[in-house]
């Protein structure tokens, strides 16, 4: 018949503690480090490392420097690289949001061979970027197949009496301008299509079926119903997958390496042309990329503001 | 007011029935046709440079540019580089970040979800802030052109995703029964090998064949870090570079070849949270 | 087989959540001890600590003389069975009974011989292939019993083993493993919040309040004298009824007297508690069990000053025995204690005390003979065994027995 007391305290030393801690968890901490240590050594260091070459001076080596922002802010390719991110973000983005919902809301209702198509649509998720930048090459190019659509509806056209075009072929790829940047967007919208998709199918499924139901007694009409349920529901969605695509949007490379080449610079091929041959010029390299890596950040920034939760993280 | 449970006919309710099934074969043709073409262009016969183009749907198709491309040795080397950079690199990231990721796994929750998001987060890094500086130094290292040197690139974004994905398969493995197999006898090495790794086997699979994926792929770090042994990535490029239509639909056709399976494979894992920043565009 | 002590045990969460409180209780060899109490209140904890799961803040625990505080689980020769039975799920039946002594390097026919032993005594047998997803509830139960049979180690640790299982299998299973601990001799120590369980299984029932020990003893004398109002309040289903009485002395006897009943205190009980003499014009806690209840009107010779007249609210045909629930006008008794009960039964039980406790209302449960004729919004008349009446100090909440 023992009614226990208070207890007495209990408070043994802070690094005590910690040696303790230490050799408790040896085995754990054994699994870890090198995970730790790989991020630490190929990842952040590199990303140091990499700030403080933009920040020296290339020819005296001074230390800090803000030369290689001068010379690149200076630039008007680098100007002119940065405004073209901004655009094929913009486009590919709108391309991608709009695409993406409308191909989630055709997945998303219920028809025979559903599954398969589902299936169907995930494929170029696994394309590498390089292809798909391929593929719009054969599409898009002066001799692509883009043009042989138009010849032939030219061709049709022509043939009406009294209407006399000629047409001519387009190379959307090396004409450069805003044809070119929307190539661009293009390809990324087309690779990246399956993700948006997901993430939107992902919204639809989350709206219960029941508030539908609810909306049919009330007498909604379907676009009403997609005006005033789907389409406010979705938002949380629509916000996820716009900022996650931007993190992407904005360090393109390969696409506008392949599409849009020197004649329409965008960050990625900035940064490219800078360190490999013929300039080799790491310094400006390194001040543009970090400059990206301050834009992305950003993005970042806003996606851990509004899109990483606990529950997004735990799936 | 009387209400009937049967939807309201809206004036754009009868277009949409007939809409509704050429919305999906669009949907459909948009993801296809691109595919279709890298394939029917890599059998086409003739050979077009890049001022002509094949017939948009070939009667006779050709196998010639297959054996050239194998023959001609562009496309063995960069096969045999490929496929053993991207194996290697996952295994070697499977055996650094599964063991990781579990301890992960059993961290306090609020510290768990601090390295989880700080994993996702060095995901979205642009590639070139850090690729500059280790192309740099690897090629002091004399990396350059190496197998490891491209593997211990690709670790740099294998790794993260991985651990992430691997932290979420090993926490819906309940703790009990790493308890019941300590009191069973197990030390924490053999609780792991022999209960908690073969529960987790098929989330490492899928976890391995996206990161598989990702190094397959890859083409920023390979670019940087090769000077003349090509991955098919960048043969793809040198092909695009050369100019014939063919040559390059072949190596591409390659390239996607493994994929089309592999994402067949995936497809029941693809869902948005294990995309959500996961997959790079 | 060996004897297990718990000596002055504590244990301190990082946040500073006190979980087990100088938890003292020696278990011999052979014993089967239940520890009770409403969850959260730390007998899980103090379990995990015995296996070695849970670091011990101070204190310490003895398995067969051997301190055990900086030994890890797989070297104290202990077999635990997990509510949720954690079963290997990649394994079949027979490898989840046989890795244990595979891991302890047992040759082969002794692993077989002892997994094929534990099979047939579980009813097992049939099984031995499958994996634990295509078992029933109550086959995993067995699985995970009989993972720590095989084992035969120095003690069974068994945490809330049948909390899973319907209400049938739990009494079936009750008795199985009672009867298996009893053939097997081996040290138990068994986690569950349902007072039942640990009345008709344990040789020593602890109930644990808050990560204290309240009284550790055979769940005959536990029931009989509670040591407080929580252990009371908890040990019996439906619980003692509760209430504030004055305590008075007239015609050579003692009265309890509580809401203008007057129950003259059985001459027996007086001597068992001589106690209550320091009570006598001072306010204590009456505590009345259901069935020492009985309808005045099947009791011959039942004597004026040990009844009590009452109005059913709600009967309860249990089929053996009558349930009826009446007011009684006196306030609840309202300590940490019952507080604590109430709170066990769910949060609105707790809002529920609080509000009657302002209206100065009881309600009481008695258990009667089925022949009763009470009914409903009746008046009846309650026949009260003073020879079985529980006293308690308001002011501590600890049973009155000694003086």
């Amino acid at each position: 018949m023992a009614v226990a007391e208070q207890a007495g305290r209990y408070r043994p030393s802070r690094a005590g503690l910690l040696a303790a801690w230490v050799r408790r968890h040896r085995f754990e901490i054994a699994l870890i480090t090198p995970l730790v240590a790989y991020v630490v050594l190929l990842t952040i260091a590199p990303i140091i490392d990499t700030f403080k070459i933009s920040l020296t001076h290339p020819r005296t080596l001074a230390f800090p420097s803000g030369a290689n922002y001068q010379a690149n802010f200076g630039s008007a390719t680098f100007r002119e690289a940065t405004v073209n991110t901004v655009i094929v973000a913009v486009l590919s983005l709108t391309l991608e949001l709009a695409v993406g919902l409308a191909v989630a809301l055709a997945l998303h209702a219920r028809f025979r061979g559903q599954g398969f198509v589902r299936t169907v649509m995930l494929v170029p998720l696994g394309v590498p970027t390089i292809v798909s930048g391929a593929i719009m090459l054969l599409i898009f190019a002066r001799s692509g197949y883009m043009n042989s659509v138009f010849g032939g509806v030219a061709n049709l056209i022509s043939n009406i009496p009294g209407v006399d075009w000629e047409f001519r072929n387009l190379s959307w790829t090396t004409d450069g301008g805003i044809r070119t940047l929307a190539t661009v967007a293009i390809a990324d919208m087309w690779k990246v299509l399956p993700i948006v998709t997901l993430i939107f199918l992902a919204g639809l499924q989350s709206i219960p079926e029941d508030i539908y139901e609810a909306a049919d007694v009330d007498g909604a009409t379907k676009w009403q119903k997609f005006a005033r349920i789907t389409f406010p529901l979705l938002i949380p969605y629509i916000t996820m997958a716009l900022i996650l695509r931007s993190i992407d949007a904005f360090r393109i490379f390969e696409l506008a390496l392949v599409l849009a080449g020197a004649i329409e610079p965008v960050l990625g091929t900035y940064i490219w042309d800078r360190y490999g041959p013929p300039t080799n010029d790491v310094f400006t390299a390194s001040s543009a990329s970090i400059v990206l890596f301050g834009i992305i950040m950003v993005f970042i920034i806003l996606y851990l503001r509004f899109v990483a939760t606990r529950a997004e993280v735990a799936r | 007011m009387m209400r009937t449970a049967t939807p309201r006919q809206g004036l754009l309710d009868r277009p949409l029935k007939i809409i509704f099934p050429i919305w999906v074969v669009v949907s459909v043709l948009i993801v296809v046709f691109p595919l279709y073409l890298v394939f029917m262009v890599s059998f086409a016969p003739g050979r077009a440079l890049f001022g002509e183009r094949p017939a948009l749907f070939i009667t006779d198709p050709t196998l010639q540019w297959w054996t050239r491309v194998i023959e001609g040795g562009d496309l063995v080397p960069p096969l045999i580089k490929s496929l053993s950079v991207a194996t290697l690199s996952t295994l070697l990231a499977i055996v650094i970040a599964a063991p990781a990721a579990w301890v992960i796994s059993r961290l306090p929750a609020g510290i768990r979800y601090t390295v989880v998001i700080g994993l996702l987060v060095t995901r979205m890094f642009p590639e070139f802030a850090i690729g500059i500086s280790v192309a740099t130094r690897f090629a002091r290292l004399g990396l350059l052109d190496s197998y490891l040197g491209l593997i211990l690139a690709h670790l740099i974004g294998s790794l993260p995703f991985i651990a992430w994905i691997l932290v979420g398969t090993f926490e819906t493995i309940p703790r009990d029964i790493e308890e019941a197999a300590a009191i069973d006898g197990a030390s924490k090495l053999k609780t792991l090998m022999r209960v908690v790794f073969p529960l987790a086997a098929p989330g490492i699979a899928v976890a391995s064949l996206f990161v598989w994926l990702y190094s397959w792929n890859e083409f920023v770090y390979a670019r940087l870090l090769t000077t003349n042994q090509n991955t098919l990535p960048l043969q793809v490029f040198q092909a695009i570079d050369r100019g014939s239509k063919q040559d390059m639909a072949t190596v591409a056709a390659v390239l996607t070849l493994p994929i089309l399976f592999v994402v067949y494979f995936l497809q029941r894992y693809l869902r948005p949270g294990a995309l959500a920043g996961a997959v790079k565009g | 087989m060996a004897e297990i002590t718990l000596d002055d045990v504590t244990k301190i969460y990082p946040d500073g959540t006190q979980a087990v409180t100088n938890l003292g209780l020696d278990i011999k060899d052979g014993e089967f001890v239940v520890f009770v109490g409403p969850s959260g209140c730390g007998k899980t904890t103090a379990l995990r600590m015995v296996a070695g799961l849970e670091e011990i803040s101070s204190g310490k625990i003895m398995i067969a003389g051997r301190v055990v505080n900086d030994v890890p689980p797989k070297d104290r020769d202990i077999a635990m069975v997990f509510q949720n039975y954690a079963l290997y799920p990649h394994m079949s039946v027979y490898d989840n009974l046989a890795f244990g002594l595979k891991l302890r390097r047992e040759k082969k026919e002794v692993i077989d011989k002892r997994v094929r032993d534990a099979a047939r005594i579980l009813g097992l047998t049939e099984m031995l292939k499958k994996k634990p997803r295509n078992l029933s509830g109550g086959q995993r139960q067995r699985v995970a019993m009989g993972r720590a049979i095989v084992r035969e180690p120095q003690a069974f640790l068994m945490d809330e083993p049948l909390s899973n299982l319907d209400a049938k299998l739990r009494v079936q299973m009750r008795s199985e493993i009672a009867r298996i601990q009893r053939d097997l001799e081996v040290t138990t120590i068994y986690v569950t919040h349902d007072q039942t369980e640990a009345m008709t299984m344990g040789d020593r029932v602890a109930v644990i309040r808050k990560g204290e020990l309240q009284q550790a003893e055979p769940p005959q004398d536990l029931y009989e004298h509670p040591v407080n109002l929580f252990v009371a309040g908890f040990i019996g289903s439906p619980a003692m009824n509760m209430v504030e009485a004055s305590v008075s002395r007239g015609d050579g006897a003692v009265f309890v007297e509580f809401a203008g009943n007057r129950l003259r205190v059985d001459d027996e009980l007086l001597k068992e508690r001589p106690g209550l003499k320091r009570f006598e014009g001072r306010r204590i806690v009456l505590g009345i069990r259901p069935e020492d209840f009985e309808d005045a009107s099947l009791v011959p010779r039942a004597a004026k000053d040990r009844r009590i007249p009452a109005t059913v609210d709600l009967r309860e045909a249990l089929g053996s025995e009558v349930l009826i629930h009446f007011t009684v006008k006196a306030p609840v008794v309202l300590t940490e204690d019952t507080k604590e009960l109430a709170v066990d039964v769910g949060a609105e039980a707790l809002e529920d005390l609080e509000q009657v406790a302002q209206q100065g209302e009881n309600e009481f449960v008695a258990q009667l003979n089925p022949r009763t004729r009470a009914r409903r919004g009746e008046p009846i008349e309650l026949y009260v065994d003073t020879s079985r009446l529980h006293f308690f100090d308001p002011e501590t909440g600890l049973g009155i027995y000694t003086d």
